[in-house]
């Protein structure tokens, strides 16, 4: 029982990036990393103890996320991005460019590429793991991943993204 | 290398190059490829760039407010199958329902302390409504399921459309039991599917996936009834899901976690 807790614990801070990543904004990933946290509280008995953790609370944040984006289909707004950009203000010029412009070639692409996207590089998950949380096939997360990246490729090779920063568009 | 062999170098390793995911000899495999393949030595560049980036992007301190908050839920006092205190409604109203396990003083899993007005019977009814379609129809020697394992792809989607939700019959196999068939029942106020499973005794294990509307603070429990049948109950976001069985209590949590990770 105590190491159910002390591992969700030792997982807040990877929990909280990834949600931030799927989120895009500091106080969403506040909400849905308390709303994660607290149905897998509920759901101590569905999990194999000895098992890892942080794919098995994911899949969780996975599926509030979808849940809530239904429920509320969000657009990207200015608001968004400032949340999350504000706290790199220290970084270089250059590099907020770069950033925002990364952060808003993200958004464009479809969720299910997003969500294959980051639970990979941000969530740090391998395919196995991705391909289960996600809860597709693991040609599907492949697939899905190849797509998204030839999308932001093409995208941030243009520069086009950085009109929609200004425009503030979805 | 040969050329055939770099000929086998797929996107999917290209990928999985750029993830950090292959082993050393096939990590020196791809680096061989590159070196004769500009094309792909210039996608898997950008695709690292992107890597950077976004780990940067994220990368940010989290916020001390959100993980405070989750430590709070962590650290409460005994909140085995019991939900916390927070900021959002459905969780309000979930925080005016305290749970304990009772355990085996009480004979079953969780009991309310406080039953608020409409929510706990209706958790209640649910639960019955499993074991007594579990009562009717495993012990039916003739027609215990309308469609059986050999049409299942029939009876899938036959169920996920009343359902109105695509619903997978979930693999018990694992636990020695095999898909014996399904039937469309009514709950409540909405359909519900029942599938039936059979272990090499004959003993049969039913699955029971409701449409009925349980606030979501209806967290995992477990119930057992004076006939020897046990049962395991949680909600999943619109759907409500019970394994009943005449089996003990760690088999029954055993094939509701199969169930879960399979359904979600």
């Amino acid at each position: 029982m105590a190491s159910f807790n002390a591992n969700i614990e030792e997982a807040l801070p990877a929990l909280w990036r990834f949600a931030l990543s799927l989120t895009g904004n500091r106080a969403e990933a506040d909400d849905l990393v308390q709303d994660c946290v607290e149905r897998a509280l509920t759901r101590r008995m569905l999990f194999i103890p000895g098992r890892p953790i942080r794919p098995w609370l994911m899949k969780i944040m996975v599926n509030i996320h979808r849940n809530n984006r239904r429920s509320t289909r969000q657009t990207v707004d200015d608001e968004a991005l400032g949340g999350l950009l504000d706290p790199l203000a220290h970084a270089r010029m250059e590099d907020r460019m770069h950033l925002a412009d990364t952060f808003n070639a993200l958004r464009t692409l479809p969720d299910e590429q997003r969500e294959a996207l980051l639970a990979v590089v941000v969530g740090g998950l391998d395919y196995q793991d991705a391909a289960r949380t996600l809860d597709i096939p693991i040609g599907t997360l492949m697939s899905r991943l190849h797509r998204a990246r030839a999308k932001l490729k093409e995208q941030q090779g243009s520069g086009a993204t950085i009109v929609s920063i200004a425009g503030g568009s979805s | 290398m040969t050329q055939n062999e770099a000929n086998t170098i797929g996107t999917d390793l290209l990928h999985a190059y750029v993830d950090n995911q292959l082993d050393r000899k096939d990590r020196t495999r791809v680096e061989t490829h590159l070196r004769d393949n500009p094309e792909a030595a210039a996608d898997v560049a950008a695709w690292q760039r992107q890597n950077e980036s976004m780990r940067e992007l994220f990368a940010d301190a989290p916020s001390q407010e959100g993980i405070a908050a989750a430590r709070a839920a962590l650290s409460a006092p005994d909140k085995a199958g019991m939900v916390s205190l927070s900021p959002h409604p459905a969780w309000r109203m979930a925080a005016a329902v305290t749970l304990f396990i009772a355990g085996a003083a009480l004979g079953f899993g969780l009991r309310p302390t406080v039953l608020p007005s409409q929510e706990m019977p209706l958790l209640q009814l649910a639960i019955n409504d499993a074991f007594s379609a579990h009562r009717v129809y495993a012990a039916d020697p003739h027609r215990p399921v309308e469609l059986r394992a050999n049409e299942e792809e029939l009876l899938v989607n036959w169920l996920s459309r009343r359902i109105g939700t695509p619903l997978a019959a979930p693999n018990l196999s694992g636990q020695g039991y095999d898909l014996v068939g399904g039937r469309l029942l009514s709950g409540d106020d909405g359909p519900a599917a029942l599938f039936m499973y059979e272990g090499a005794a004959g003993d049969r294990v039913t699955v029971f996936v409701s449409t009925d509307r349980i606030e979501e603070f209806a967290s995992f429990r477990f119930e057992a009834r004076d006939d020897g049948l046990q049962a395991a109950h949680w909600t999943e976001d619109e759907l409500q899901f019970a394994v009943v069985g005449p089996v003990d209590r760690d088999t029954i949590r055993a094939m509701a976690i199969a169930v879960y990770e399979q359904i979600i």
